[in-house]
């Protein structure tokens, strides 16, 4: 037989007919002989290794709930630095002119100068747009800010501005990164089930996470504790605010908010 | 509802859910086809044994991905032959202490081992088939077997005898024309001495 002949050949070659084959097949399969004894054995064991994994998505879902967590207080920490960065910018606005300062919170707030906050309250005012707003719509907040101040005519010198639009820049940049870090974090988190929590919060106190004395527990109205992991010596508790699909990330030392998400109507 | 009532797709949609004991039967019904394919291709009863435990785990973990696009037993069948080529691959991947050569200093081809009727309970039916395989040799009968019986694609075949496709589509076309062949002769001579023996 040449090569040529070999290439052609398909599995329909030979003279094997389906009949031949299907009697082959009854022969080769149908006839082996089976031990109960061993059967039975080999689906025990089979069912109590599917058993044995039944529990290991459940530290899975721990160790991704870790890394969430670490996500969050990353999304909290570039929170704060843009809330930071914009408080620091206010009062170097204020700095040069109260007027200034008016204008540019006017603008980006939408507020009346009477709902202006005073100066001392501007880092609070700031953080506090972090903790009331979804962390995904804080960022685009922050960049509006930025954008106003630096659209202002009232504001200091061409070198102040280039200054201010790069410590602006960096900001937007730090929260878009954010942003899309917390896109991928509420992706996760919908991956897992209502069902599921139960014992990954189980599991997750089972494993050393710490658990605090309710009395010490920070107060919070219509908040379900979902759990607490020790992340950096800071302690960071769950927690899902009670018929709203929106959980909170906060340090029990300071009873701060870190970080809260919305994952919407599911 | 008790497992005994339900139909075969009924039991598998419980299976599907988690239903413990559905898994149970689902996998029972399974085991002497996942046996049988594992036996033909690993050869003895222990390696097959084996593989039977491992393609029937993933069997039961793929369960919520079967969608029905075959039949089950069919998915069941191609997991027993994955499941053994891996372990089959992953034996040849070891390293041994020994090398085939030929006197002239090449490479010679693995040698087919593999006994393809272990574990058969013959029966005078099928007596005409034993004949045929066991007068053709092997690397031939193993290439037919491993095509038609075990459906396995000719590279994973080449892959698993250590030869060239070229050589796996050769062995499989002379293999069924000496079967063929074969089994003609085993009806003729049975014709013959069932003819004789009426005229007896």
């Amino acid at each position: 037989m040449s090569n040529d002949d070999v290439n052609r050949l398909t599995p329909d070659d030979g003279d094997l007919d389906e009949a031949v084959v299907a009697r082959l097949r009854s022969a080769l399969l149908d006839d082996v002989a089976v031990n109960d004894t061993e059967r039975d054995h080999t689906i025990a064991s089979v069912l109590a290794a599917l058993d044995n994994e039944s529990q290991a998505p459940v530290v899975n879902i721990e160790s991704r709930r870790r890394f969430r967590s670490n996500t969050i207080l990353q999304f909290a920490a570039a929170v704060l630095t843009v809330a930071i960065g914009a408080g620091a910018l206010f009062q170097l606005r204020g700095g040069q002119s109260d007027t200034a300062e008016l204008s540019i919170q006017e603008t980006s707030r939408e507020r009346s100068e009477e709902n202006v906050p005073p100066e001392s309250e501007i880092f609070a005012f700031a953080e506090e747009s972090a903790l009331e707003e979804s962390a995904v719509e804080a960022a685009p907040e922050v960049e509006s800010m930025g954008d106003t101040a630096l659209g202002s005519d009232l504001s200091g010198t061409e070198d102040e501005m280039v200054a201010d639009e790069m410590v602006a820049d960096d900001m937007v940049a730090v929260a878009e990164s954010a942003t899309e870090e917390m896109a991928g974090d509420i992706y996760e988190l919908e991956s897992i089930s209502v069902d599921e929590l139960p014992n990954f919060i189980r599991n997750a106190l089972e494993q050393g996470a710490t658990t605090l004395p309710s009395a010490a527990f920070c107060e919070f109205d219509k908040v379900e504790l979902l759990t607490e992991v020790m992340l950096d010596e800071i302690i960071v508790v769950l927690a899902r605010m009670t018929g709203l699909n929106q959980y909170l990330a906060i340090d029990v030392a300071t009873c701060e908010v870190l970080a809260k998400t919305d994952l919407g109507n599911e | 509802m008790a497992h005994e009532l339900l139909s075969d797709s009924q039991l598998l949609l419980r299976a599907q859910q988690g239903d413990y004991d559905a898994i149970s039967k689902v996998l029972g019904e399974q085991y002497q086809r996942v046996f049988a394919v594992c036996l033909r291709m690993m050869g003895s009863r222990s390696a097959a044994e084996d593989q039977t435990q491992e393609a029937l785990l993933r069997i039961a973990r793929g369960l919520s991905s079967f969608e029905g696009k075959s039949a089950f037993g069919t998915w069941c069948h191609r997991v027993a032959t994955t499941t053994c080529l891996d372990e089959l691959r992953r034996q040849r991947r070891r390293p041994t202490t020994t090398t085939l050569t030929n006197t002239d200093g090449t490479d010679a081809e693995p040698v087919d081992d593999v006994d393809i009727t272990a574990g058969i309970e013959w029966s005078d039916v099928r007596a005409d088939i034993r004949e045929a395989l066991d007068a053709v040799p092997v690397e031939f009968a193993r290439a037919v077997v491993l095509r038609d019986v075990l459906e396995l694609e000719y590279q994973e075949i080449a892959d698993l005898t250590g030869v060239a496709t070229g050589t796996v589509k050769s062995r499989i076309s002379r293999g069924r024309a000496l079967l063929a062949e074969q089994l003609r002769g085993n009806r003729n001579d049975h014709v013959e001495r069932l003819t004789n023996g009426d005229n007896e």
